[in-house]
C-alpha cells in the first residue's frame, strides 16, 4: 500500500504542468524565434489580433527581459488596442544561443533592434510601428535611432521611457541621490547602521561600475529609488517554461561585458552629443521619483546632469512632436506604478502618429 | 567552432559509450529502463516539463553477497548484489515555448539490490544534446525572413542521478521487471559560455533482459 501510495504522489508530481492562458476573444499572444548573427531573440507578440499598429516592446538592463512588462498594468492596458512586440535581447532573457562576449556591445544589439524592426513590419504585418525602449533600452533605442537615418523612416514614433542615454552622468547622479537618501534617514534615525554602512561603500566607490552596480542598486531599491509606488498591482502572466538560471546570470554576463565602440559603458556611454540626429515624434516618460536615472539635477552633486532637460533640447523633433510626462508617484517603473496614466499617454501619442 | 571544454566532454562521452561496447561480451544482466521525467524549475509557480528517458545497462562489475535468510527452516540462501554499469542513454524533454532537447550519452552506474529487490543506485553520466526551438522560427538574412524548421544548437551535458526501486524478478524468482524513482540533475553547455543547471524527478519502469544465474 505504501508502495502505492509513493508511485501515486511520484504521478501527480509528474503530469503537473504551469498552464497556457488562453488570451481573451480579440486578443492574440504568440512566440517567436528571430534568428539572426546565431543568436535566437525570443518575441512574443500580444495585443489586439486586428491592428495594424504595433509598440515594439525593448527592456532594460542590460541584460533583462521584457517578459516582465506584462506583469504591468501599463503595457497589459495597451494591449487592448494595440499589438506589443516583446522581444528579449541578446543573451537576456529567455532568447536563447550562446554568443561570444565580442558579440556583447551596443552596435550588435542595435542590429538586433532593426531585426526585430522588420520582423515586426514583415512578419507581424504592423504598418504603423512605434519604438519603446526602458531604462537601458532606452539608451540602446536612442542608439539604433542616431546611427541611421533609414532606422527611424521605418518608425511612426519613439517612446522612450526612464532612458539609460547617459549611463555615465546617470550614474554619477545616481550615486549623489542614493547619498542624499542616506543624510536623509540618518538625519531621522531610521537604519542609522545600515546607512552609515551605504556612506562608507560610496566613500570607497566615487564611480559605480559594473563591478560595484549590484551593491549600488542594492541601496537604492532600499531608498525607494527603484520603485516608488510599492502598492501597484503585479498582475499574473503566463511564461515559458524557461531554464532560471539564465535569466539569474544574464544581467552579470551581459553588464560586465557590454561596451559601446569598444570600451565598457559603464564608464563610456553617453549618447547626448549624438541625441540630435533623432528627428522622430517622440514621447519621453520619466518618474519623477527615480534615483536609478535621477530626471533632474541632484542636490549636492557637482555635475550639471538633467537627463529630461538634455534629451529634450537635445533630439531635433519639432517641438510640436516632442512630448514629456512626469510620473509624480513613481521612480523607474512608471509602467508599472502608474500603469494606467502611463497606457493613456502611450495611446493618446499613437493615436496622434500612427 | 566547438571549444576546448567541449570537445573534451564529447570526448569523454565517445569514451563511455565505445567502453559500453567493448564490456558486452560480459554481460551477465542487462535492465533496460524506461523513465517518465519531469524537469523542473524553480519559480511561480514552479515548472515541470515532461519528458524521457531510456537506457540500457551494461553490467561490467560486480559482487554478490550470500546470506541464509532470516528464520527459514529451508535455509534458503539470499544474496546482495553490488553491480557496476555502463549505461547508454537516449532522452528528451520539452519545455513549452522554449525549447525541446535531444540527448544521447552513457551513465556510470553502481547499483545496490538488496536480497528483497530493493535497489538503490546512484549515476554520474556525459554525453551530447541538441535544443530545439519550441516556436516559429524567423531566421533574418540579409533584410529578409525566411521561416524554417528544426531549428537549435547544439550542447555538451554532465548528468548526475540517485535512484531507488523495487527488482520484483530478484525475489521468489519473479518476473523480471522493477519500478524505481529518483531525482537527478543534468549541466549544460553553452549558454551564455556557463554551464546551466536543470533538476529532474524521475518514475521508470525496468525490465531485465538477461539475468545472471548463480
Amino acid at each position: 500500500m505504501r508502495k502505492f501510495l509513493f508511485l501515486l504522489f511520484a504521478a501527480s508530481v509528474l503530469v503537473s504542468c504551469s498552464k497556457y492562458e488562453e488570451p481573451p476573444a480579440g486578443l492574440m499572444d504568440k512566440y517567436y524565434f528571430v534568428k539572426t548573427d546565431g543568436i535566437a531573440l525570443a518575441v512574443r507578440v500580444a495585443g489586439k489580433i486586428d491592428s495594424d499598429v504595433a509598440i515594439i516592446a525593448t527592456h532594460g538592463g542590460p541584460g533583462g527581459s521584457s517578459q516582465t512588462f506584462r506583469f504591468t498594468n501599463g503595457f497589459r492596458t495597451l494591449e487592448n488596442n494595440y499589438k506589443i512586440v516583446y522581444w528579449d535581447q541578446r543573451a537576456s532573457g529567455i532568447t536563447q544561443g550562446n554568443p561570444s562576449t565580442s558579440q556583447i556591445n551596443i552596435e550588435q544589439y542595435s542590429k538586433d533592434v532593426d531585426a526585430i524592426v522588420e520582423f515586426t513590419r514583415q512578419i507581424v504585418g504592423a504598418k504603423s510601428v512605434f519604438l519603446l525602449g526602458h531604462s537601458w533600452g532606452g539608451g540602446l533605442t536612442a542608439y539604433y535611432l542616431q546611427d541611421q537615418q533609414s532606422h527611424q523612416d521605418k518608425l511612426k514614433g519613439y517612446i522612450s521611457v526612464c532612458p539609460a542615454y547617459n549611463v555615465v552622468g546617470g550614474l554619477g547622479a545616481s550615486r549623489q541621490w542614493v547619498i542624499n537618501a542616506a543624510l536623509v534617514r540618518i538625519t531621522l534615525n531610521k537604519d542609522v547602521d545600515y546607512w552609515r554602512k551605504a556612506l562608507q561603500f560610496y566613500e570607497r566607490t566615487p564611480i559605480i561600475l559594473a563591478g560595484s552596480f549590484l551593491d549600488h542598486a542594492t541601496y537604492l531599491g532600499k531608498a525607494d529609488g527603484a520603485l516608488f509606488n510599492k502598492k501597484a498591482p503585479v498582475l499574473k502572466s503566463y511564461l515559458p517554461a524557461f531554464e532560471s538560471q539564465p535569466i539569474g546570470q544574464n544581467p552579470f554576463f551581459v553588464g560586465e561585458n557590454m561596451t559601446i565602440g569598444g570600451k565598457e559603458i559603464y564608464g563610456n556611454m553617453d549618447l547626448t552629443p549624438l541625441l540630435g540626429r533623432i528627428n522622430l515624434p517622440t514621447l519621453l516618460m520619466w518618474g519623477d521619483k527615480d534615483g536609478l536615472l535621477p530626471p533632474d539635477k541632484v542636490p549636492n552633486h557637482p555635475a550639471q546632469v538633467e537627463l529630461v532637460n538634455a534629451f529634450m533640447n537635445g533630439i531635433s523633433t519639432p517641438d510640436s512632436d516632442k512630448q514629456f510626462v512626469r510620473y509624480m508617484q513613481s521612480a523607474h517603473q512608471p509602467m508599472q506604478e502608474e500603469g494606467l496614466k502611463f497606457a493613456v499617454d502611450v495611446a493618446l501619442f499613437i493615436e496622434k502618429y500612427k | 567552432m566547438l571549444r576546448s571544454s567541449t570537445k573534451f566532454l564529447l570526448l569523454l562521452t565517445s569514451f563511455f559509450c565505445s567502453q559500453s561496447l567493448m564490456a558486452q561480451k560480459d554481460i551477465k544482466k542487462m535492465p533496460i529502463q524506461l523513465a517518465a521525467i519531469t524537469n523542473m524549475d524553480v519559480g511561480d509557480p514552479i515548472s515541470y516539463s515532461p519528458g524521457m528517458f531510456l537506457d540500457i545497462g551494461i553490467r561490467i562489475a560486480g559482487s554478490s553477497t550470500e546470506k541464509n535468510k532470516f528464520g527459514s527452516a529451508q535455509g534458503v540462501v539470499r544474496t546482495k548484489d553490488r553491480d557496476f554499469y555502463l549505461k547508454p542513454f537516449l532522452g528528451f524533454y520539452k519545455r513549452e515555448d522554449y525549447h525541446t532537447a535531444v540527448m544521447v550519452g552513457t551513465d556510470l552506474t553502481f547499483r545496490s539490490t538488496g536480497a528483497g529487490g530493493f535497489f538503490w543506485d546512484a549515476n554520474i553520466g556525459a554525453g551530447y544534446m541538441h535544443l530545439f526551438f519550441n516556436a516559429p522560427v524567423y531566421v533574418f538574412e540579409n533584410g529578409t525572413f525566411e521561416e524554417k524548421k528544426f531549428q537549435g544548437y547544439a550542447n555538451v551535458i554532465a548528468k548526475g542521478s540517485v535512484n531507488f526501486g523495487w527488482d520484483f524478478g530478484k525475489a521468489n524468482g519473479g518476473l523480471p521487471i522493477g519500478v524505481y524513482t529518483g531525482a537527478g540533475f543534468f549541466f549544460r553547455y553553452p549558454n551564455n559560455s556557463n554551464w546551466v543547471r536543470s533538476p529532474y524527478l524521475q518514475l521508470g519502469i525496468m525490465y531485465t533482459l538477461k539475468k545472471d544465474k548463480k
